[in-house]
């Protein structure tokens, strides 16, 4: 379980998140949605401590980050490092051993190639196999079904509801909405830097209504 | 082309000014600051002796070692022709090379300037961008990073000190030997000029002091392992150098210490004219290190504590 709790933060007169207030419970799979800019990376890099804030993130556990994997929209990749001792690097640093990565390598990913290298999709898969294979409660997951191809799509949603089944909390953001209506068990609408609407799964149409803006048409009409 | 290697250096220039604004400094002082301290620190390393005059050159090497990054060669190439790319690396590396050279003329060290002049060459011929995809296996693959991609980015240029050690060997020029054993070790320094993401010090499920001493174990370790081959020669060879070999092994240890924890007591800005300067001192009064480095540790934990805690 996290609790946020009046969560604020601004960069320079920029306010990107605005006494937000959310709870995400464990066992369950949490959706944010919002546009370009709302502020859900922001959110998320505040919620593992990578930014800081006002306002409280309160956990049963005094220290996230440790149990915390992180899936950023596009990982961050070094050069000349191997997909391999891209896994190697992360399981060091959580103070894990990680044996036959062969096995668990189940993207089926040039893990001899350097990870710089690969595609974007590829570079994402790399990074949520690293996640997975070192032990978290905690998931924050970014984007995760974005630039992946259908097959692994599948095992990500599959991945996902098996963390469900083991009690883990899991925020997903993304913008492929029929995804995330596919795994998530509630979705927040994340508006201005606030959460302004919790939906839960069996509301889904109603959040294809609010979602649905009758000015699209206008819009692309001044183009054409 | 005149017009564009011209360009090309005014925008550079630029660059450097910008970044001296920013912190502070006004462009022309600092080019007086940097000139005074250059000709002092040529000076007092210049009369200590034959073997400092090798140890000299070892900045204008590792210079031009930082400038052949694979990644900003790549986009030269990309945006100038062949012909352009090639004068401007022949430019970059004289420029960084021959204060160092009019000071070895000076001072009457023509080997020492001669050598200098050929490795300037050789590096402006030399270019890191083969190595970027061909994968390379490594002996650091069991803790990334720094070692593993450093090795893959320098692993021509240890050769080539691994060259020049055997031949001072072969030669019994213990001098020569010692100065390569000392390059060999500094290099390693360069591994840790990779500004990583700050995903990948949160990662790590320490305290901002342990995930420096873990840091600080991994460099120690792999720095002496690279060189061990070459220790383990010289004492066999020259068992009257190993006090020497001894210090200048602490040395470089204490030396690689202090730029990591420099490193991360300025993350996530790269540049602190400062603590350039304070390490730089280092190599004129090496004790001095002894003070820098637990100033620097205590600086970097600081500093990490909020990506960390």
């Amino acid at each position: 379980m996290i609790q946020i709790y009046n969560l604020e933060k601004s960069f320079g007169n920029n306010k990107v998140l605005d006494h937000l207030q959310a709870q995400f419970p464990s066992g369950q799979i949490s959706g944010i949605v919002g546009k370009n800019g709302a502020g859900k990376t922001t959110l998320f890099q505040c919620i593992a401590g990578i930014e800081d804030f006002e306002g409280d993130i309160v956990s049963p556990h005094q220290k996230v980050k440790d149990r915390l994997g992180y899936l950023a929209t596009s990982p961050y990749m070094l050069s000349r490092i191997t997909g391999r001792e891209y896994i190697q690097l992360i399981a060091n640093a959580r103070g894990e051993k990680i044996s036959e990565i062969d096995e668990k390598n189940i993207f089926d990913l040039p893990l001899n190639r350097y990870c710089n290298q690969y595609s974007t999709g590829m570079k994402k898969k790399l990074a949520l196999t690293a996640i997975m294979l070192v032990e978290n409660d905690y998931y924050l997951l970014d984007e995760p079904f974005s630039g992946v191809d259908l097959e692994s799509n599948i095992i990500i949603q599959a991945i996902i509801q098996k963390l469900k089944k083991l009690n883990k909390t899991v925020i997903i953001s993304s913008h492929i909405y029929n995804t995330l209506t596919q795994v998530c068990d509630s979705i927040s609408i994340l508006e201005e830097g606030r959460i302004t609407q919790k939906v839960a799964e069996g509301d889904y149409d109603q959040l294809a209504s609010i979602l649905e803006d009758s000015t699209v048409d206008q819009l692309v009409n001044i183009l054409f | 082309m005149k017009q564009v290697i011209r360009s090309h250096f005014d925008l550079q220039l630029t660059r450097y000014e910008r970044a001296s604004t920013r912190f502070g400094i006004n462009p022309w002082l600092s080019y007086f600051i940097i000139s005074i301290i250059f000709s002092v620190l040529s000076v007092i390393i210049l009369l200590r002796g034959s073997l400092e005059q090798w140890e000299y050159i070892v900045p204008a090497l590792i210079l031009m070692f930082l400038i052949s990054d694979a990644d900003r060669l790549k986009f030269y190439k990309k945006i100038y022709s062949q012909k352009i790319y090639h004068q401007i690396r022949l430019i970059e590396n004289f420029l960084i090379s021959i204060p160092f050279i009019l000071f070895l003329i000076l001072f009457k060290a023509f080997i020492p300037g001669i050598a200098l002049i050929i490795l300037t060459l050789m590096a402006s011929l030399f270019s890191n961008t083969v190595s970027s995809s061909i994968y390379l296996p490594t002996p650091f693959y069991k803790y990334p990073f720094e070692f593993a991609a450093g090795f893959r980015l320098s692993y021509l240029f240890i050769i080539l000190l691994y060259i020049i050690f055997t031949i001072a060997a072969v030669v019994n020029n213990s001098y020569l030997g010692i100065f390569i054993f000392v390059i060999t070790a500094l290099s390693t320094t360069f591994y840790y000029q990779t500004q990583e993401a700050v995903y990948f010090i949160w990662i790590h499920k320490m305290s901002s002091q342990e995930f420096l001493i873990h840091k600080l174990k991994i460099a120690l370790s792999y720095t002496f392992l690279t060189t061990l081959p070459m220790l383990i020669t010289s004492i066999i060879i020259w068992p009257s150098m190993i006090l020497w070999l001894v210090l200048w092994l602490i040395f470089a240890l204490l030396f690689i210490a202090s730029t990591i924890m420099a490193k991360y007591s300025m993350y996530p800005y790269i540049f602190n004219l400062p603590i350039a300067l304070a390490l730089s001192i280092s190599f004129v009064i090496p004790p001095f290190l002894l003070v820098l480095f637990p100033y620097l540790f205590r600086r970097a934990a600081n500093n990490l504590k909020p990506i960390l805690s």
